[in-house]
Protein backbone atom coordinates (compact mmCIF):
# COMPACT_ATOMS: atom_id res chain seq x y z
CA UNK A 1 0.00 0.00 0.00
CA UNK A 2 0.89 3.44 -0.65
CA UNK A 3 1.97 5.37 2.39
CA UNK A 4 -0.80 8.03 3.03
CA UNK A 5 0.24 11.63 3.25
CA UNK A 6 -0.68 11.96 6.63
CA UNK A 7 -0.59 9.28 9.81
CA UNK A 8 -4.69 10.07 10.00
CA UNK A 9 -6.70 8.94 7.10
CA UNK A 10 -9.96 10.53 6.36
CA UNK A 11 -11.94 7.85 5.63
CA UNK A 12 -11.40 4.20 6.43
CA UNK A 13 -13.00 1.17 6.05
CA UNK A 14 -12.05 -1.67 8.14
CA UNK A 15 -12.97 -5.55 7.28
CA UNK A 16 -16.42 -4.01 5.64
CA UNK A 17 -18.16 -7.43 4.66
CA UNK A 18 -22.17 -7.02 3.73
CA UNK A 19 -24.47 -10.22 3.21
CA UNK A 20 -27.86 -9.99 1.51
CA UNK A 21 -29.49 -13.27 2.54
CA UNK A 22 -27.24 -15.65 1.47
CA UNK A 23 -25.40 -13.85 -0.79
CA UNK A 24 -22.36 -12.06 0.53
CA UNK A 25 -21.51 -8.99 -1.82
CA UNK A 26 -19.03 -7.53 -0.13
CA UNK A 27 -16.35 -9.56 1.48
CA UNK A 28 -14.08 -7.90 4.44
CA UNK A 29 -13.09 -4.49 2.58
CA UNK A 30 -10.26 -2.68 3.67
CA UNK A 31 -9.19 0.79 2.84
CA UNK A 32 -8.41 4.34 3.28
CA UNK A 33 -8.95 7.83 1.97
CA UNK A 34 -6.37 10.39 3.28
CA UNK A 35 -6.25 14.01 3.57
CA UNK A 36 -5.09 15.48 -0.08
CA UNK A 37 -5.76 12.11 -2.26
CA UNK A 38 -7.81 11.16 -4.81
CA UNK A 39 -8.84 7.54 -4.90
CA UNK A 40 -10.73 4.97 -7.19
CA UNK A 41 -12.73 2.52 -6.47
CA UNK A 42 -12.89 0.09 -9.72
CA UNK A 43 -13.99 -3.47 -10.51
CA UNK A 44 -16.20 -5.13 -12.99
CA UNK A 45 -19.90 -5.03 -12.71
CA UNK A 46 -21.53 -6.60 -9.59
CA UNK A 47 -17.90 -6.20 -8.10
CA UNK A 48 -19.80 -4.36 -4.44
CA UNK A 49 -18.56 -1.16 -5.58
CA UNK A 50 -21.60 1.02 -5.09
CA UNK A 51 -22.93 -1.62 -2.08
CA UNK A 52 -19.25 -0.33 -1.02
CA UNK A 53 -20.74 2.88 -1.22
CA UNK A 54 -23.89 2.46 0.28
CA UNK A 55 -22.04 1.28 3.17
CA UNK A 56 -19.67 4.21 4.00
CA UNK A 57 -22.31 6.55 3.76
CA UNK A 58 -24.70 4.89 5.57
CA UNK A 59 -27.59 3.83 3.41
CA UNK A 60 -26.90 0.04 4.07
CA UNK A 61 -25.31 -1.05 7.75
CA UNK A 62 -22.49 -3.12 7.16
CA UNK A 63 -22.82 -6.89 8.15
CA UNK A 64 -19.36 -6.73 9.52
CA UNK A 65 -17.22 -3.90 9.75
CA UNK A 66 -16.91 -0.51 10.75
CA UNK A 67 -16.47 2.69 8.71
CA UNK A 68 -14.57 5.90 10.47
CA UNK A 69 -14.32 9.25 9.29
CA UNK A 70 -12.21 11.74 10.71
CA UNK A 71 -11.46 8.75 13.40
CA UNK A 72 -14.89 9.13 14.40
CA UNK A 73 -16.94 5.63 14.11
CA UNK A 74 -19.88 6.32 11.64
CA UNK A 75 -21.03 3.22 11.15
CA UNK A 76 -24.41 2.67 11.84
CA UNK A 77 -25.42 6.55 11.81
CA UNK A 78 -28.12 7.64 9.45
CA UNK A 79 -27.38 9.03 6.22
CA UNK A 80 -27.99 12.68 7.32
CA UNK A 81 -25.86 12.90 9.68
CA UNK A 82 -22.83 11.07 8.00
CA UNK A 83 -23.59 14.02 5.65
CA UNK A 84 -23.41 16.45 8.41
CA UNK A 85 -19.85 15.66 9.32
CA UNK A 86 -19.01 16.58 5.70
CA UNK A 87 -19.20 13.28 3.76
CA UNK A 88 -21.37 13.78 1.06
CA UNK A 89 -21.85 11.48 -1.84
CA UNK A 90 -23.68 11.11 -5.25
CA UNK A 91 -25.27 8.32 -6.78
CA UNK A 92 -25.24 6.43 -9.76
CA UNK A 93 -28.40 6.92 -11.49
CA UNK A 94 -28.33 10.30 -11.92
CA UNK A 95 -30.05 11.90 -9.09
CA UNK A 96 -30.99 15.58 -8.54
CA UNK A 97 -34.29 17.14 -8.11
CA UNK A 98 -35.25 17.03 -11.66
CA UNK A 99 -38.64 19.91 -11.74
CA UNK A 100 -35.96 22.64 -9.83
CA UNK A 101 -33.79 24.18 -11.88
CA UNK A 102 -30.02 23.93 -11.97
CA UNK A 103 -29.55 26.89 -9.47
CA UNK A 104 -32.65 25.24 -7.08
CA UNK A 105 -30.48 22.30 -7.06
CA UNK A 106 -27.59 23.94 -6.12
CA UNK A 107 -29.47 26.32 -3.44
CA UNK A 108 -31.13 23.37 -1.63
CA UNK A 109 -28.33 22.05 -1.51
CA UNK A 110 -26.65 24.51 0.77
CA UNK A 111 -29.04 23.29 3.06
CA UNK A 112 -26.47 22.34 6.02
CA UNK A 113 -25.16 26.19 6.06
CA UNK A 114 -28.70 27.13 6.24
CA UNK A 115 -30.43 25.26 8.95
CA UNK A 116 -32.00 27.47 11.40
CA UNK A 117 -34.69 27.08 14.35
CA UNK A 118 -38.27 27.23 13.84
CA UNK A 119 -38.47 30.77 15.03
CA UNK A 120 -35.68 31.93 13.08
CA UNK A 121 -37.71 30.61 10.05
CA UNK A 122 -40.90 32.41 11.08
CA UNK A 123 -39.26 35.59 11.93
CA UNK A 124 -36.04 35.99 10.29
CA UNK A 125 -33.45 38.20 11.31
CA UNK A 126 -30.48 39.61 9.97
CA UNK A 127 -27.97 36.31 10.35
CA UNK A 128 -30.75 34.80 8.32
CA UNK A 129 -31.40 37.18 5.71
CA UNK A 130 -27.28 37.12 5.47
CA UNK A 131 -27.25 32.93 5.13
CA UNK A 132 -29.75 33.01 2.64
CA UNK A 133 -27.55 35.66 0.48
CA UNK A 134 -24.70 33.84 1.03
CA UNK A 135 -26.08 30.53 -0.24
CA UNK A 136 -27.29 32.42 -2.73
CA UNK A 137 -24.03 33.47 -3.77
CA UNK A 138 -22.09 30.49 -3.03
CA UNK A 139 -24.50 28.67 -5.04
CA UNK A 140 -24.33 31.02 -8.14
CA UNK A 141 -20.17 30.26 -8.06
CA UNK A 142 -20.61 26.73 -7.37
CA UNK A 143 -23.00 26.46 -10.84
CA UNK A 144 -20.27 28.82 -12.16
CA UNK A 145 -17.28 26.64 -11.34
CA UNK A 146 -19.24 23.83 -12.55
CA UNK A 147 -19.43 25.40 -15.84
CA UNK A 148 -23.24 25.88 -16.09
CA UNK A 149 -23.78 29.68 -15.95
CA UNK A 150 -25.41 29.28 -19.12
CA UNK A 151 -28.11 26.59 -17.39
CA UNK A 152 -28.40 28.57 -14.38
CA UNK A 153 -32.15 28.92 -14.91
CA UNK A 154 -33.33 25.88 -16.44
CA UNK A 155 -35.29 23.34 -14.69
CA UNK A 156 -32.89 20.10 -14.19
CA UNK A 157 -35.07 17.78 -16.46
CA UNK A 158 -34.09 19.55 -19.57
CA UNK A 159 -30.58 19.26 -19.40
CA UNK A 160 -27.90 16.76 -21.19
CA UNK A 161 -26.71 13.63 -19.94
CA UNK A 162 -23.43 15.27 -19.15
CA UNK A 163 -24.95 18.71 -17.73
CA UNK A 164 -26.64 16.43 -15.49
CA UNK A 165 -23.33 14.79 -14.24
CA UNK A 166 -21.77 18.14 -13.65
CA UNK A 167 -24.57 19.84 -11.67
CA UNK A 168 -24.90 16.01 -9.55
CA UNK A 169 -21.67 17.23 -8.49
CA UNK A 170 -22.33 20.68 -7.93
CA UNK A 171 -24.95 19.71 -5.47
CA UNK A 172 -22.61 17.60 -3.78
CA UNK A 173 -20.30 20.77 -3.59
CA UNK A 174 -22.76 22.77 -2.11
CA UNK A 175 -22.94 20.70 0.90
CA UNK A 176 -19.48 21.70 1.02
CA UNK A 177 -17.59 17.88 1.72
CA UNK A 178 -14.39 17.59 3.43
CA UNK A 179 -14.81 14.08 1.67
CA UNK A 180 -16.31 13.81 -1.60
CA UNK A 181 -17.95 10.60 -2.97
CA UNK A 182 -18.90 9.78 -6.87
CA UNK A 183 -20.22 7.06 -8.02
CA UNK A 184 -20.00 6.26 -11.63
CA UNK A 185 -19.86 10.23 -12.50
CA UNK A 186 -18.64 9.93 -15.94
CA UNK A 187 -21.17 7.54 -17.01
CA UNK A 188 -22.63 8.22 -19.95
CA UNK A 189 -20.21 10.91 -21.11
CA UNK A 190 -18.14 10.19 -24.14
CA UNK A 191 -14.46 10.09 -23.60
CA UNK A 192 -13.37 13.98 -24.59
CA UNK A 193 -16.07 15.04 -22.00
CA UNK A 194 -15.01 12.32 -19.41
CA UNK A 195 -11.96 14.10 -19.37
CA UNK A 196 -13.13 17.26 -19.24
CA UNK A 197 -14.92 16.42 -16.38
CA UNK A 198 -11.78 14.71 -14.92
CA UNK A 199 -9.88 17.85 -14.88
CA UNK A 200 -12.63 19.82 -13.49
CA UNK A 201 -12.37 17.19 -10.87
CA UNK A 202 -8.78 17.08 -10.57
CA UNK A 203 -9.36 21.28 -9.86
CA UNK A 204 -11.51 20.55 -7.05
CA UNK A 205 -9.05 18.53 -4.85
CA UNK A 206 -7.52 21.06 -2.15
CA UNK A 207 -10.09 24.03 -2.86
CA UNK A 208 -13.49 22.77 -2.65
CA UNK A 209 -12.81 19.15 -0.87
CA UNK A 210 -10.04 18.26 0.71
CA UNK A 211 -10.52 13.93 -0.88
CA UNK A 212 -11.97 12.51 -3.80
CA UNK A 213 -13.12 8.96 -3.65
CA UNK A 214 -14.44 7.55 -7.05
CA UNK A 215 -16.12 4.58 -8.58
CA UNK A 216 -15.68 4.69 -12.23
CA UNK A 217 -15.75 2.66 -15.12
CA UNK A 218 -14.22 4.58 -17.65
CA UNK A 219 -10.40 4.23 -17.23
CA UNK A 220 -9.42 6.98 -19.30
CA UNK A 221 -10.47 8.57 -16.45
CA UNK A 222 -10.04 6.97 -13.60
CA UNK A 223 -5.85 6.28 -14.97
CA UNK A 224 -5.61 10.08 -15.64
CA UNK A 225 -7.50 11.68 -12.20
CA UNK A 226 -6.67 9.12 -9.51
CA UNK A 227 -3.27 8.68 -7.71
CA UNK A 228 -4.22 5.16 -5.55
CA UNK A 229 -6.99 2.55 -6.77
CA UNK A 230 -8.79 0.10 -4.84
CA UNK A 231 -9.70 -3.26 -7.12
CA UNK A 232 -12.89 -5.57 -6.03
CA UNK A 233 -13.67 -7.97 -7.43
CA UNK A 234 -16.79 -10.52 -6.50
CA UNK A 235 -16.65 -8.24 -3.47
CA UNK A 236 -13.04 -8.74 -2.53
CA UNK A 237 -10.29 -6.86 -2.58
CA UNK A 238 -8.02 -7.49 -5.52
CA UNK A 239 -5.62 -4.84 -5.65
CA UNK A 240 -4.67 -2.31 -4.59
CA UNK A 241 -1.77 0.56 -5.88
CA UNK A 242 -0.76 3.50 -8.01
CA UNK A 243 -2.19 3.40 -11.54
CA UNK A 244 0.56 2.09 -13.30
CA UNK A 245 0.62 -0.69 -11.01
CA UNK A 246 -3.20 -1.83 -11.40
CA UNK A 247 -2.70 -1.69 -14.91
CA UNK A 248 0.26 -3.99 -14.99
CA UNK A 249 -1.17 -6.40 -12.41
CA UNK A 250 -1.70 -9.34 -14.19
CA UNK A 251 -4.77 -10.14 -11.84
CA UNK A 252 -6.38 -6.85 -12.71
CA UNK A 253 -6.11 -7.56 -16.55
CA UNK A 254 -7.63 -10.97 -15.69
CA UNK A 255 -11.07 -9.91 -13.91
CA UNK A 256 -11.88 -7.44 -16.77
CA UNK A 257 -10.83 -9.05 -19.75
CA UNK A 258 -10.60 -12.84 -18.66
CA UNK A 259 -7.69 -14.93 -18.87
CA UNK A 260 -4.95 -14.75 -21.52
CA UNK A 261 -4.88 -17.70 -24.09
CA UNK A 262 -1.74 -18.83 -22.67
CA UNK B 1 -42.07 33.94 -5.31
CA UNK B 2 -42.30 37.21 -5.24
CA UNK B 3 -45.68 37.61 -7.32
CA UNK B 4 -46.90 34.75 -5.58
CA UNK B 5 -46.97 36.80 -2.24
CA UNK B 6 -48.40 39.95 -4.22
CA UNK B 7 -51.16 38.13 -5.48
CA UNK B 8 -51.86 36.86 -2.11
CA UNK B 9 -51.75 40.12 -0.73
CA UNK B 10 -53.81 41.75 -3.05
CA UNK B 11 -56.44 38.80 -2.66
CA UNK B 12 -56.42 39.98 1.17
CA UNK B 13 -57.21 43.09 0.38
CA UNK B 14 -59.70 42.74 -1.42
CA UNK B 15 -61.86 40.04 0.81
CA UNK B 16 -61.12 42.91 3.75
CA UNK B 17 -63.08 45.23 1.41
CA UNK B 18 -65.51 43.04 0.34
CA UNK B 19 -68.00 44.02 4.03
CA UNK B 20 -67.91 47.40 2.36
CA UNK B 21 -69.14 46.49 -0.68
CA UNK B 22 -71.35 43.81 0.01
CA UNK B 23 -74.24 43.61 2.71
CA UNK B 24 -75.95 40.42 0.91
CA UNK B 25 -74.95 37.83 4.11
CA UNK B 26 -75.19 34.58 1.71
CA UNK B 27 -72.17 35.96 -0.51
CA UNK B 28 -70.70 36.96 3.08
CA UNK B 29 -71.36 33.70 4.19
CA UNK B 30 -69.61 32.65 0.81
CA UNK B 31 -66.42 34.48 1.21
CA UNK B 32 -65.80 32.80 4.41
CA UNK B 33 -66.23 29.57 3.81
CA UNK B 34 -64.25 30.30 0.97
CA UNK B 35 -61.49 31.74 2.72
CA UNK B 36 -61.73 28.89 5.57
CA UNK B 37 -61.41 26.27 2.86
CA UNK B 38 -58.41 28.23 2.14
CA UNK B 39 -56.35 27.69 4.92
CA UNK B 40 -57.76 24.32 5.33
CA UNK B 41 -56.24 23.55 2.07
CA UNK B 42 -53.44 25.27 2.41
CA UNK B 43 -52.32 23.54 5.47
CA UNK B 44 -53.21 19.80 3.62
CA UNK B 45 -51.24 21.32 0.80
CA UNK B 46 -48.07 22.00 3.24
CA UNK B 47 -47.57 18.04 3.81
CA UNK B 48 -49.38 16.92 -0.23
CA UNK B 49 -47.48 19.89 -1.45
CA UNK B 50 -44.05 20.24 -0.24
CA UNK B 51 -43.42 17.29 1.96
CA UNK B 52 -44.57 14.93 -1.47
CA UNK B 53 -46.86 12.50 1.11
CA UNK B 54 -50.32 12.22 0.64
CA UNK B 55 -52.33 12.57 3.75
CA UNK B 56 -56.10 11.09 4.13
CA UNK B 57 -56.42 11.94 7.78
CA UNK B 58 -56.32 15.55 7.61
CA UNK B 59 -59.72 15.78 9.16
CA UNK B 60 -57.83 14.68 12.24
CA UNK B 61 -56.86 18.20 13.04
CA UNK B 62 -59.84 19.86 11.64
CA UNK B 63 -61.76 18.01 14.20
CA UNK B 64 -59.56 18.17 17.13
CA UNK B 65 -59.13 21.60 17.01
CA UNK B 66 -62.94 22.12 16.41
CA UNK B 67 -63.84 20.01 19.46
CA UNK B 68 -60.83 21.59 21.67
CA UNK B 69 -62.56 25.08 20.43
CA UNK B 70 -66.39 23.90 21.51
CA UNK B 71 -65.37 22.23 24.56
CA UNK B 72 -63.61 25.07 26.46
CA UNK B 73 -66.33 27.06 25.05
CA UNK B 74 -69.30 25.02 25.91
CA UNK B 75 -67.50 23.87 29.21
CA UNK B 76 -65.57 26.47 30.38
CA UNK B 77 -66.70 29.57 28.64
CA UNK B 78 -63.43 30.61 26.50
CA UNK B 79 -63.80 33.47 24.53
CA UNK B 80 -62.77 32.83 21.14
CA UNK B 81 -59.72 34.90 21.26
CA UNK B 82 -58.35 32.45 23.69
CA UNK B 83 -60.25 29.20 22.02
CA UNK B 84 -58.99 29.33 18.66
CA UNK B 85 -55.45 29.56 19.50
CA UNK B 86 -55.81 26.62 21.84
CA UNK B 87 -57.16 24.49 19.19
CA UNK B 88 -54.27 25.49 16.99
CA UNK B 89 -51.72 24.20 19.77
CA UNK B 90 -53.76 20.98 20.62
CA UNK B 91 -54.41 19.76 17.18
CA UNK B 92 -49.98 20.47 16.38
CA UNK B 93 -49.83 18.17 19.70
CA UNK B 94 -51.95 15.84 17.49
CA UNK B 95 -49.95 16.71 14.97
CA UNK B 96 -47.02 15.17 16.60
CA UNK B 97 -47.77 11.99 17.88
CA UNK B 98 -49.18 11.34 14.41
CA UNK B 99 -46.43 12.13 12.69
CA UNK B 100 -43.93 10.67 14.83
CA UNK B 101 -45.69 7.15 13.67
CA UNK B 102 -47.14 7.96 10.51
CA UNK B 103 -44.05 9.96 9.14
CA UNK B 104 -41.76 6.79 9.37
CA UNK B 105 -44.01 5.51 5.97
CA UNK B 106 -43.86 6.75 2.66
CA UNK B 107 -45.78 6.45 -0.25
CA UNK B 108 -49.75 4.62 0.16
CA UNK B 109 -48.77 3.63 3.45
CA UNK B 110 -48.83 6.78 4.69
CA UNK B 111 -52.00 7.27 2.90
CA UNK B 112 -53.76 4.84 4.85
CA UNK B 113 -52.57 5.08 8.04
CA UNK B 114 -53.58 9.02 8.06
CA UNK B 115 -56.87 7.74 7.08
CA UNK B 116 -56.98 5.33 9.71
CA UNK B 117 -56.09 8.08 12.35
CA UNK B 118 -58.89 10.03 11.04
CA UNK B 119 -61.22 7.49 11.47
CA UNK B 120 -60.00 6.41 14.83
CA UNK B 121 -60.80 10.22 16.22
CA UNK B 122 -64.44 10.13 14.55
CA UNK B 123 -65.36 6.84 15.99
CA UNK B 124 -63.98 8.10 19.39
CA UNK B 125 -66.10 11.39 18.89
CA UNK B 126 -69.07 9.45 18.09
CA UNK B 127 -68.68 7.11 21.08
CA UNK B 128 -67.17 9.04 23.94
CA UNK B 129 -70.73 10.39 24.85
CA UNK B 130 -69.91 11.80 28.48
CA UNK B 131 -67.05 14.54 26.62
CA UNK B 132 -67.87 14.41 23.14
CA UNK B 133 -71.39 14.20 23.44
CA UNK B 134 -71.58 11.07 20.90
CA UNK B 135 -73.47 11.87 17.49
CA UNK B 136 -75.76 14.97 19.01
CA UNK B 137 -72.42 16.58 19.00
CA UNK B 138 -71.77 20.06 20.68
CA UNK B 139 -74.06 22.80 20.01
CA UNK B 140 -74.17 26.36 21.04
CA UNK B 141 -70.50 26.83 20.76
CA UNK B 142 -69.53 30.72 21.77
CA UNK B 143 -73.02 31.31 22.65
CA UNK B 144 -73.92 35.31 23.12
CA UNK B 145 -70.35 36.28 21.54
CA UNK B 146 -70.31 37.70 18.04
CA UNK B 147 -73.36 37.03 15.46
CA UNK B 148 -72.07 39.73 12.89
CA UNK B 149 -71.03 38.05 9.66
CA UNK B 150 -69.01 40.77 8.70
CA UNK B 151 -66.90 40.40 12.28
CA UNK B 152 -66.60 36.18 11.50
CA UNK B 153 -65.06 37.56 8.11
CA UNK B 154 -62.39 39.57 9.57
CA UNK B 155 -61.77 37.16 11.69
CA UNK B 156 -60.89 34.41 9.44
CA UNK B 157 -59.26 37.24 7.51
CA UNK B 158 -56.68 37.43 9.99
CA UNK B 159 -56.39 33.65 10.86
CA UNK B 160 -55.42 33.81 6.73
CA UNK B 161 -53.48 36.09 7.43
CA UNK B 162 -51.13 34.29 10.03
CA UNK B 163 -51.52 31.39 8.35
CA UNK B 164 -50.10 32.30 4.57
CA UNK B 165 -47.67 34.00 6.44
CA UNK B 166 -46.28 31.35 8.30
CA UNK B 167 -46.77 29.07 5.22
CA UNK B 168 -44.32 31.83 3.07
CA UNK B 169 -41.97 32.16 5.38
CA UNK B 170 -41.86 28.10 6.03
CA UNK B 171 -41.96 27.02 2.13
CA UNK B 172 -39.12 30.08 0.88
CA UNK B 173 -36.92 28.85 3.89
CA UNK B 174 -33.84 26.81 4.17
CA UNK B 175 -36.39 24.17 5.53
CA UNK B 176 -38.80 24.65 2.87
CA UNK B 177 -36.06 23.87 0.72
CA UNK B 178 -35.08 20.62 2.11
CA UNK B 179 -38.61 19.42 2.50
CA UNK B 180 -39.07 20.24 -1.63
CA UNK B 181 -36.00 18.19 -1.53
CA UNK B 182 -37.36 15.48 0.47
CA UNK B 183 -40.56 15.53 -2.13
CA UNK B 184 -37.96 15.48 -5.61
CA UNK B 185 -35.65 12.71 -3.99
CA UNK B 186 -35.35 11.42 -0.82
CA UNK B 187 -31.64 10.26 -1.30
CA UNK B 188 -30.63 13.52 -2.28
CA UNK B 189 -31.76 15.00 0.16
CA UNK B 190 -30.13 12.53 2.90
CA UNK B 191 -26.90 12.91 0.84
CA UNK B 192 -27.08 16.75 1.34
CA UNK B 193 -27.78 16.25 5.04
CA UNK B 194 -31.28 16.96 5.14
CA UNK B 195 -32.79 14.46 7.92
CA UNK B 196 -36.35 13.34 6.06
CA UNK B 197 -38.32 12.56 8.96
CA UNK B 198 -37.36 15.97 10.93
CA UNK B 199 -38.08 17.86 7.94
CA UNK B 200 -41.45 15.73 7.01
CA UNK B 201 -42.43 16.59 10.61
CA UNK B 202 -42.05 20.34 10.57
CA UNK B 203 -44.34 20.82 7.54
CA UNK B 204 -46.86 18.21 9.61
CA UNK B 205 -47.21 19.99 12.31
CA UNK B 206 -47.26 23.58 10.82
CA UNK B 207 -50.46 21.82 8.93
CA UNK B 208 -52.03 20.32 11.53
CA UNK B 209 -51.50 23.59 13.63
CA UNK B 210 -53.26 25.82 10.76
CA UNK B 211 -55.97 23.08 10.32
CA UNK B 212 -56.53 22.68 13.92
CA UNK B 213 -56.91 27.00 13.94
CA UNK B 214 -59.07 26.40 11.31
CA UNK B 215 -61.59 24.32 13.20
CA UNK B 216 -61.71 26.46 16.30
CA UNK B 217 -62.82 29.10 13.78
CA UNK B 218 -65.26 26.55 12.41
CA UNK B 219 -66.21 25.29 15.89
CA UNK B 220 -67.12 29.53 16.61
CA UNK B 221 -68.50 30.29 12.93
CA UNK B 222 -71.40 27.15 12.64
CA UNK B 223 -71.67 27.27 16.94
CA UNK B 224 -72.04 23.26 16.11
CA UNK B 225 -69.63 20.23 16.47
CA UNK B 226 -70.42 16.91 15.54
CA UNK B 227 -68.07 13.67 14.62
CA UNK B 228 -68.94 14.86 10.78
CA UNK B 229 -65.73 17.06 11.14
CA UNK B 230 -63.94 13.74 11.00
CA UNK B 231 -65.86 12.59 7.85
CA UNK B 232 -63.91 11.60 4.70
CA UNK B 233 -66.58 13.70 2.80
CA UNK B 234 -64.50 17.00 4.58
CA UNK B 235 -61.28 15.18 3.21
CA UNK B 236 -62.09 14.60 -0.07
CA UNK B 237 -62.91 18.45 -0.22
CA UNK B 238 -59.64 19.47 0.78
CA UNK B 239 -57.99 17.40 -1.55
CA UNK B 240 -60.10 18.65 -4.75
CA UNK B 241 -59.20 22.13 -3.70
CA UNK B 242 -55.57 21.40 -3.55
CA UNK B 243 -55.13 19.12 -6.92
CA UNK B 244 -57.46 21.58 -9.19
CA UNK B 245 -55.65 24.66 -7.81
CA UNK B 246 -52.10 22.91 -8.12
CA UNK B 247 -50.40 21.21 -5.13
CA UNK B 248 -46.81 22.78 -4.29
CA UNK B 249 -47.57 26.59 -4.96
CA UNK B 250 -49.07 28.40 -2.08
CA UNK B 251 -52.05 30.29 -4.38
CA UNK B 252 -53.03 27.08 -6.08
CA UNK B 253 -55.16 26.06 -2.54
CA UNK B 254 -56.62 29.81 -2.51
CA UNK B 255 -57.77 29.28 -6.15
CA UNK B 256 -58.94 25.70 -5.76
CA UNK B 257 -60.42 26.77 -2.27
CA UNK B 258 -62.69 29.68 -4.02
CA UNK B 259 -63.68 27.45 -7.21
CA UNK B 260 -64.62 24.40 -5.01
CA UNK B 261 -66.95 26.71 -2.60
CA UNK B 262 -68.78 28.63 -5.54
CA UNK B 263 -69.23 25.07 -7.00
CA UNK B 264 -70.49 23.41 -4.13
CA UNK B 265 -73.56 25.91 -3.58
CA UNK B 266 -73.86 26.67 -7.02
CA UNK B 267 -74.27 22.88 -8.08
CA UNK B 268 -75.89 21.93 -4.47
CA UNK B 269 -79.76 21.81 -6.60
CA UNK B 270 -78.02 18.89 -8.55
CA UNK B 271 -77.67 17.06 -5.35
CA UNK B 272 -76.59 13.59 -5.28
CA UNK B 273 -75.28 14.36 -8.96
CA UNK B 274 -73.38 16.90 -7.71
CA UNK B 275 -70.46 14.47 -5.67
CA UNK B 276 -70.32 12.66 -9.62
CA UNK B 277 -69.42 16.12 -11.16
CA UNK B 278 -67.06 16.42 -8.46
CA UNK B 279 -65.18 13.19 -9.60
CA UNK B 280 -65.31 13.96 -12.87
CA UNK B 281 -63.65 16.77 -11.95
CA UNK B 282 -60.96 15.16 -10.03
CA UNK B 283 -59.92 13.09 -12.94
CA UNK B 284 -60.28 15.44 -15.56
CA UNK B 285 -57.27 17.41 -13.24
CA UNK B 286 -55.58 14.09 -12.96
CA UNK B 287 -55.21 13.19 -16.73
CA UNK B 288 -54.73 16.78 -17.87
CA UNK B 289 -53.46 18.60 -15.40
CA UNK B 290 -51.20 17.22 -13.05
CA UNK B 291 -50.35 20.06 -11.49
CA UNK B 292 -53.40 22.15 -11.08
CA UNK B 293 -54.14 25.33 -12.57
CA UNK B 294 -50.92 27.36 -11.28
CA UNK B 295 -49.20 24.07 -12.82
CA UNK B 296 -51.03 25.30 -16.29
CA UNK B 297 -50.43 28.97 -15.98
CA UNK B 298 -46.59 28.43 -14.76
CA UNK B 299 -46.44 26.04 -18.02
CA UNK B 300 -47.96 28.51 -20.53
CA UNK B 301 -45.57 31.40 -19.34
CA UNK B 302 -42.73 29.26 -19.81
CA UNK B 303 -43.71 28.28 -23.18
CA UNK B 304 -44.02 32.12 -24.02
CA UNK B 305 -40.63 32.50 -23.11
CA UNK B 306 -41.02 34.21 -19.59
CA UNK B 307 -39.03 33.12 -17.23
CA UNK B 308 -41.30 30.40 -14.31
CA UNK B 309 -41.73 33.18 -12.15
CA UNK B 310 -43.71 30.75 -9.60
CA UNK B 311 -40.38 29.62 -8.79
CA UNK B 312 -38.08 32.18 -9.56
CA UNK B 313 -34.15 30.92 -9.27
CA UNK B 314 -32.47 34.20 -8.73
CA UNK B 315 -34.09 36.84 -7.90
CA UNK B 316 -32.63 38.68 -4.67
CA UNK B 317 -35.56 37.59 -2.21
CA UNK B 318 -36.94 40.82 -0.06
CA UNK B 319 -37.50 39.66 3.01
Amino acid sequence: MTALRNSEPLLRAENLTMRFGGITAVKQVGFAVGPGEIVGLIGPNGAGKTTCFNMLTGFYTPTEGRVFFRGTDITSHKPHAIARLGLIRSFQKTNVMKRLTVFENVLTGHYMEGRQSLLATFFPGETVRRAEREARESAAAIVETMGLSRRMNAPAHLLSCGELRLLEVAVALAAKPTLLMLDEPAAGLNSHEAMQFGETLKTLVGKAVQSLLIVEHNMELVMGVCERIVVLNFGQMLAEGEPRAILDNPMVAEAYLGKAAA
Amino acid sequence: MTLERNILLGLGVLAALLPFAITDQYILHLAIMAIFYAILANSLNLVVGYVGEFSLGHTAFLGTGAYTAALLSVNAGWPMWAAIPAAGVVAALFGLAIGAITLRLQGPYFVIVTLSFAEVLRIVANNWIAVTNGPMGLAGVGQGGIADKSAFLAIVLGLAALTFYLSYRFVYSNAGRAAVAVRENRYVAQSIGVNPFGTAMQAFVLGAFLAGLAGGFYAFYISFVGPEVFRFAFMATIIIMVLMGGKGTLLGPVVGAVIVTLLEEYLRELQELRLSLFGLIVMAIVLFLPNGLMGFIARRREQRGDTPSLSPAIEERTV
